[in-house]
């Protein structure tokens, strides 16, 4: 068996145009998620919120206990009735249909990174000892500025690795995309593969662009590490 | 004259088990308050109830002519009390992120809004009456247990309260640390700084405190001034206790 060269270097190229679009996805997401997980974090890791934390806790178990796929394949199908229904209750003319995938993609991915986030950042929260906040109340800080000053520069020290794992597996994640009719990465490399018929190659080609993709935030991640820890001694 | 600080039939359970079963307490200007007592008895729970740390279910607290009910304590009250006492922790809880300068500036900054300068200008003499003044650029995990715990007292002196709650300050210390935490403490006694200190120091307590209490099961079993609690104490319950700590303490040099 031989590889076809010519038809892997075209593909590849091809395939880097999914790149944006993944890139786009991911970027979406996090600016989405990282403030909202933050957020459940906070209200599931103190007791002020039992009912609250409950209905969340629901909600993160819901996105860790369905695959990717199935919660894509229920919003893509269920979120353009839903629209539909209340625009049409509201009154409000609004075209459903001509509504970007990427809208989909967003929610989608949005709602189950979210889920991942607020519980990487609740075990980050975890690593931070009750005393912090008691003596950030006792001198006179908010709770939004103990937050702020003192629990959240201490928890990111050991957020980093939890949070570059869940980065990388949210660009990995983006290739299911596809199956919301967005030409992503892994899309054009199917649709590629299944004209000519080399789908080894194109499989090759794009586990070399993820892989570098992934590389790459590692490295953003590794960058930040080393700044967070270098005006701070360690702890 | 009115007490400065005074609590009330302070009440407190933990589920099913009372920790505080109906506490009085009186504070003046000036006091040095040692309260002693087996572990468990409460004293630091009281410390921590007077400072809404824990929510007492019972009782009132008046400072400074304003009565605060100790278990419907609203946000605002509870601002009030924190702006005037201070805590110091056994476990020091300084803030990991921050210098000691920092620690001991962060809630004047922050929670008090005094401008930057005049605050690193307290800030640092409060580092030079623990001695610490050549330490203030240090992180917390650079420094000793005894420095980290005299960080913790400039901490709570810096914001100038009228009284300053310590618990057991110098429990988690080594043997050899303790000595420099309780330097400290006297030279603010003799300051007239106001001080309720949960501790099981006895010689500070003879040497330092102005009025001893007892505590044991949630109650406050006996209170008068050192020298009637040492030698001559009533109960037979302060007895059993002191007999067991003050021939420890004679080891202690």
């Amino acid at each position: 068996m031989s590889l076809d060269y010519e038809f892997m270097k075209n593909t590849f190229f091809l395939c880097l145009k999914g790149v944006p679009v993944a890139l786009n996805i991911t970027a979406v997401t996090l600016l989405i998620s990282v403030p909202l997980g933050f957020v459940i974090a906070i209200i599931r890791s103190n007791k002020k919120h039992p009912y609250l934390s409950k209905l969340l806790g629901i909600y993160i178990s819901y996105n860790r206990g369905t695959p990717m796929i199935v919660q894509i394949y229920i919003i893509y199908n269920l979120m353009p009735y839903l629209i539909f229904y209340f625009c049409k209750r509201l009154n409000i003319d609004f075209d459903v249909y001509g509504m970007s995938n990427m809208v989909y993609a967003y929610i989608t991915f949005s709602l189950c990174f979210t889920a991942f986030l607020a519980e990487a950042f609740r075990s980050g929260l975890g690593t931070v000892h009750k005393g912090q906040y008691e003596a950030a109340a006792v001198v006179g800080l908010s709770d939004y500025q103990c937050y702020r000053r003192i629990i959240i520069p201490q928890a990111i020290t050991a957020l980093l690795p939890i949070l570059c794992t869940n980065v990388t597996g949210l660009i990995k994640m983006t290739s299911l995309a596809f199956s919301m009719a967005i030409f992503d990465i892994t899309a054009i490399a199917k649709v590629e593969a299944s004209a000519d018929l080399c789908f080894i190659e194109a499989y090759l080609d794009i586990t070399v662009i993820y892989v570098v993709l992934c590389l790459l935030v590692e490295l953003i991640f590794k960058l930040i590490e080393y700044r967070v820890k270098a005006h701070r001694a360690v702890i | 004259m009115d007490a400065m600080l005074e609590v009330k039939q302070v009440h407190k359970a933990f589920g099913k088990h009372e920790i505080l079963k109906g506490v009085d307490l009186n504070v003046d200007k000036g006091d040095v308050i040692v309260i002693l007592g087996p572990s468990g008895s409460g004293k630091t729970t009281l410390l921590r109830c007077i400072n809404f740390l824990e929510r007492a279910d019972k009782g009132t607290l008046s400072l400074d002519n304003m009565e605060i009910s100790m278990k419907h304590a609203k946000k605002k009250e509870i601002t009030y009390v924190r702006k005037k006492t201070s805590f110091v922790f056994q476990s020091y809880y300084l803030f990991h992120n921050k210098t000691a300068l920092q620690n001991v500036t962060e809630g004047l900054i922050i929670g008090r809004r005094l401008p930057k300068r005049q605050a690193n200008e307290i800030g640092m003499n409060a580092l030079e009456k623990v001695g610490l003044k050549d330490r203030h650029a240090y992180y917390p995990s650079q420094l000793s247990g005894g420095q980290q715990q005299r960080v913790g007292i400039a901490r709570a002196f810096a914001a100038n309260p009228d009284v300053i709650l310590f618990d057991e300050p110098t429990s988690a210390l080594d043997p050899e640390l303790v000595g420099e935490v309780l330097a400290v403490m006297k030279k603010l006694a003799r300051e007239g700084t106001t001080m309720i200190v949960v501790t099981h120091e006895m010689s500070f307590a003879q040497s330092v405190a102005n009025k001893v209490l007892f505590m044991d099961g949630g109650v406050i079993v006996e209170s008068g001034v050192p020298d009637e609690i040492f030698v001559r104490p009533k109960e037979e319950r302060t007895k059993q206790f002191l007999r067991r700590i003050i021939p420890d303490s004679d080891y202690v040099i």
